[in-house]
């Protein structure tokens, strides 16, 4: 070793020590914390016990299946380095042919042609395939028909219902010890779940008419069309329902009424959303269709054992609401997320998720990003919030 | 109020002596708690040296609280702290970097931590690949053909 080049570039970079070391990284933009994970082995451990700095809206655009260099694989782009395009590896026509229902950091809750679901890590492809959907485990029986790709549904009252709905899907993943938890709703008529090693999917009892549902801490938050919320603890061999309360739940309008002008205010979505606290709120979208713009009311969700008056929340503090993820955040207006705010994306046209900002100060939503979509070929496209 | 200020004097591992307010000492909570244990004038400091050390106590003179006559507390204003620090740091060749990254989480001096490891981020965030990472920081790499070729292939999409 040259010792003047030594004076120059200290060899022990990659001896500094581990706590020293994630206190670098965690400055680092995501992207440049991949890069500098492959200079050597030992940053390259170290990394695995560090989280990158500020989480940041990550935006995936799904490969179309019919293209023609049979390389499928995502781009990926971000809003801390807009100029910037990134390609993920080739992820196969399978993937291609699949379409994400939904997303828990960097992994993707899929589901293939045949109905079939898959988690699948964006970045380092790791894949575990889930049980047939007609591997039902409880009183709601469910049959495929071979010839015709039809699912024949009976209920436990002996009802009989076609086809597959498969609604409100929910990913949760360790990402130490790699457990998960997928849920999902079967037709109205109950939720399903199944962890790691289950080979059928289980039904817990009393969930039908889902509105939404957020898995968190070991618990599902569960709140039904008709007003009731239930708490669930998953944290057993089995799951226990731990709380339960009504809470109002007003009908909210969907579809065709909406695209009619009108200048009065509507709900199209009533949304759960757990707090860093452990506190849980129930969000109500609103929208004006004329003046096409956005509104959300916030309320407390009594979980604390006894029925309070609900109490409507007019601000979030450090806090800001992720909808699409059902959480909140601590958000610090120097890096990363502003505080007191709504993020949420809106599917449009060719199914790019526009998203949006909804300041609770202000009462005014701005968008976050558009997507120039005329850049790249996709088939859908939408919004992550990566981990590596 | 005391008027006559306590001075200290710490020496670096190469015996190279600085004699600073004791208010500057006071920066560092190893050095405070050494300064409380152990009331003696002089305090020889092992693990760092003497170019070392008296950037740390360059460091710690500039962003001590004065506390003047009065009982008034005034420091640089944010601003021209915040100017001088990039000053501070852009002046500053990689290995010393290093060498005051050690020395202030040795001496418990939070703040001189932060600014170091968001200098080598910084470096990180400016270059364009893994190659210049290397390249800039002197790391020799540790890895196989073939490892590195899997660790590339995990993170591929994050190089251009």
């Amino acid at each position: 070793m040259n010792v003047l080049n030594q004076e120059i570039h200290p060899k022990s970079w990659p001896e500094l020590p581990l706590d020293l070391l994630i206190s670098v990284f965690k400055r680092l933009s995501f992207a440049n914390f991949q890069r500098a994970k492959s200079v050597c082995s030992s940053w390259h451990s170290a990394s695995k016990q560090c989280i990158p700095k500020n989480q940041i809206h990550w935006l995936v655009l799904f490969p179309e299946e019919n293209n023609n260099n049979d390389n499928y694989s995502c781009t990926l782009f971000n809003l801390e380095e807009k100029d910037k395009l990134y390609r993920t590896k080739d992820l196969s026509l399978e993937f291609a042919k699949s379409s994400c229902i939904e997303t828990y950091r960097s992994w993707l809750l899929m589901r293939n042609r045949m109905h079939n679901l898959y988690i699948v890590n964006l970045f380092t492809h790791e894949r575990n395939d889930l049980p047939t959907v007609e591997a039902q485990h409880g009183v709601t029986k469910m049959e495929r028909t071979l010839d015709d790709d039809v699912f024949r549904i009976t209920s436990h009252n002996g009802k009989e219902y076609k086809g597959i709905r498969l609604r409100s899907p929910v990913l949760w993943i360790d990402e130490k010890t790699r457990e998960y938890v997928v849920l999902w709703e079967l037709h109205a008529l109950c939720v399903v779940y199944s962890r790691k090693g289950d080979t059928s999917w289980n039904q817990l009892p009393d969930t039908s008419r889902c509105c939404d549902m957020v898995y968190s801490d070991s618990k599902l938050y569960f709140l039904s069309l008709s007003g009731q919320f239930r708490i669930f603890d998953f944290s057993g061999e089995f799951p226990k329902q731990t709380f339960q309360c009504g809470v109002i739940v007003e009908i909210f309008r969907l579809g065709l009424q909406l695209r009619q002008p009108s200048n009065s205010w509507s709900i199209v979505a009533t949304k759960l959303v757990v707090t860093v606290t452990g506190e849980v709120l129930k969000v109500e979208k609103w929208w004006k269709s004329r003046s096409k713009t956005w509104s959300f009311r916030i309320f407390k969700v009594c979980s604390s054992g006894f029925l309070k008056k609900r109490d409507r929340i007019n601000s979030l503090g450090d806090e800001s609401i992720l909808l699409d993820q059902g959480i909140t955040v601590l958000a610090n207006d120097t890096d990363g997320f502003i505080k007191n705010s709504v993020y949420f994306s809106v599917s449009v046209a060719k199914d790019v998720h526009d998203i949006f900002l909804f300041n609770l100060e202000t009462q005014k939503t701005e968008p976050l990003h558009r997507f120039d979509c005329s850049s790249v070929q996709f088939s859908r496209a939408r919004w992550f919030l990566p981990s590596f | 109020m005391e008027n006559e200020k306590k001075m200290i004097t710490l020496k670096s591992s190469d015996d190279v002596t600085f004699e600073v307010e004791e208010a500057v000492v006071l920066e560092s909570q190893f050095l405070s708690h050494l300064v409380q244990d152990c009331p003696a004038p002089e305090h020889k400091i092992k693990e760092v040296t003497g170019k070392i050390l008296s950037k740390v106590v360059e460091y710690c003179e500039k962003h001590v609280v004065v506390v003047v006559d009065g009982g008034d507390s005034s420091s640089s204003s944010g601003d021209d702290l915040k100017k001088w620090d990039d000053k501070f740091i852009k002046e500053m060749d990689l290995s010393t970097v290093y060498d005051l990254i050690a020395a202030a989480n040795y001496l418990n001096i939070q703040a001189l931590l932060d600014l170091m490891c968001q200098r080598v981020a910084d470096v990180i965030t400016a270059c364009k690949d893994h190659k210049e990472i290397r390249e800039t920081l002197g790391i020799v790499s540790d890895y196989t053909a073939e490892e590195e070729a899997e660790v590339l292939k995990e993170n591929e999409w994050a190089f251009d």
